[in-house]
């Protein structure tokens, strides 16, 4: 099932940017809080509740489990996701640049 | 001083935001979480703490990931039973909430629910086997002896188990009950309404019927064991015994050779032939059910012989009493059905009667069926011989106040 444009909470759009490089539970955490600024800090309970979601709906797989981490990628799914997700979001920021004049 | 206290919950562990505030009250009262039971949390005595406590259902397979990674930001794992884990952190600590995205919460939520529901559904489907075993069960015996009417048999025991089913109903009810607690707290969480972790929670009636569960349960408990025992003994009557008669298809018919030596030997014992019973009672067959019941044979002094030297018993009594009154009027329909059942030639006959509660007599070219209900008895009678029907129920009056 491919992803649909807008169906994607900020959540998911973070997890997935943060998984370009493989990384686990807690690394995510703390990698999400970093790339934004401290401005999105996700508890472990909606990051857990998001990696097993994504990982069921194959965005994301378990690519190393030794029984005290899972570590965790991008499938091809999700990287195809986070582009679409990422081109939309472009689009709207275009959209908006014209929305300068008038808040200014 | 005792180490550790146990609790009844004061509400069901599906109220999740309720259970923690409670919780966090128990901890300011000095009462440390230890272990949660299926109706009791179980608390060591510590120092009085401001104390958060989250309560997460997760799947099985999962929950030792999740203590990982809710350890690792800094929440500790207390106990769990089942689908539930308990974390806490001191207040002051301000620790960052386990779930941010009640959205995202929700579909968690959703996951473990849809496990739950699989359960419950099983229980479900217990229960509705249980009920069609029941009824099949109280219609077996009728079934096996060509009559159709199920009520003596329920009457005989099987009543019980239909009551277990009614329990069994019961406690599947309350599964679901909380299942659709859960189901609420989950649409709450779609449309971004997060738990309150401080929810203001009283003894509801969950906590008071505790004691109502409980009893429930030594019922069903005793129930089972006992409609088991009836139903195999019941069984084992119908299929292997003789002694499971309710009425004489067929009045023996004997001889007046073998008839006149027992009423001679009874005279010389002088004892009166008239008021001589041939009498049992099926006390043992009726334990503990809601219908006593026994059966008379007597002979009368005006024995009855048709033309062929052949002389029949002439009365038969069966009398049967409820334990409640109003399931006599049901007896008595029953016993009247089932005495006409492969009965052949009967006519209803019309009977003035102000003593008896219900009266119906049925005569046919030889003999006389009367059925009598008074009070909680019912009375069954098949009568061979030249009595009329009013003096019958005259006689039968006499015989009433005769067994009261």
């Amino acid at each position: 099932m491919s992803h649909e444009p807008g169906s994607m909470t900020e959540a998911m759009y973070y997890i997935l940017v943060a998984l370009t490089k493989s990384n686990h539970g807690y690394g995510l955490k703390t990698q999400i809080e970093e790339m934004s600024n401290g401005r999105v800090s996700m508890g472990p309970g909606t990051l857990y509740g998001v990696l097993k979601r994504m990982n069921q709906e194959g965005y994301i797989h378990l690519v190393e489990d030794d029984g005290k981490k899972k570590t965790y990628s991008l499938t091809e799914k999700g990287h195809q996701a986070l582009v679409q997700e990422y081109r939309r979001l472009q689009e709207l920021i275009e959209i908006g640049k014209d929305l300068e004049s008038y808040i200014s | 001083m005792k180490r550790y206290r146990s609790i009844f919950y004061p509400v069901s562990t599906s109220r999740i935001g309720r259970i923690e505030s409670w919780l966090s009250d128990m901890a300011l009262q000095g009462l440390s979480l230890y272990k949660l039971k299926t109706y009791r949390a179980v608390f060591s005595h510590a120092e009085s703490r401001q104390m958060e406590y989250r309560l997460e259902y997760i799947e099985t397979k999962d929950q030792q990931e999740v203590i990982k990674l809710y350890t690792e930001c800094g929440w500790k794992f207390v106990c769990s039973l089942k689908y539930i884990l308990v974390f806490c952190a001191p207040s002051e600590e301000n620790l960052q909430e386990i779930h941010t995205d009640p959205i995202e919460q929700a579909f968690l939520q959703k996951k473990c629910l849809e496990k739950e529901l699989f359960m419950w559904m099983i229980l479900f489907v217990l229960t509705l086997f249980n009920l069609v075993f029941g009824i099949f069960l109280i219609l077996l015996p009728s079934i096996l002896e060509g009559v159709f009417t199920p009520w003596l048999d329920m009457y005989d025991g099987f009543g019980i188990q239909l009551f277990s089913v009614m329990t069994w109903l019961i406690l599947a009810i309350t599964f679901g009950w909380k299942f659709l607690a859960r189901k609420k707290m989950i649409r709450d969480l779609k449309k971004a309404r997060p738990i309150n972790h401080h929810e203001p929670w009283k003894k509801t009636f969950e906590y008071r019927s505790i004691g109502i569960k409980m009893g429930f349960l030594v019922l069903v408990l005793v129930c089972y064991g006992y409609s088991f025992f009836v139903i195999g003994k019941n069984l084992g009557e119908t299929i292997l015994s003789e002694n499971r008669i309710y009425f004489k298809d067929e009045l023996e018919e004997q001889s007046i050779a073998d008839i006149l030596p027992i009423l001679k030997e009874l005279e010389e014992d002088g004892v009166s032939v008239y008021s001589e019973r041939n009498r049992y009672t099926t006390e043992l067959k009726n334990f503990g059910k809601p219908v006593k019941g026994y059966q008379i044979f007597t002979y009368p002094d005006q024995i009855w012989a048709d033309s062929g030297e052949v002389y029949s018993p002439s009365l038969e009594i069966q009398v049967e009493q409820c334990y409640f009154k109003w399931l006599s009027k049901q007896l008595f329909d029953d016993m009247v059905k089932r005495g006409l059942t492969e009965k052949e030639g009967f006519q209803q006959v019309p009977v003035t009667n102000s003593f008896f509660d219900e009266a119906e007599v049925y005569q046919s070219a030889m003999e006389f069926l009367v059925f009598l209900r008074v009070d909680k008895m019912v009375i069954a009678l098949d009568y061979c011989g030249q009595l009329d029907a009013k003096i019958l129920l005259k006689e039968l009056e006499g015989f009433y106040l005769l067994e009261k």
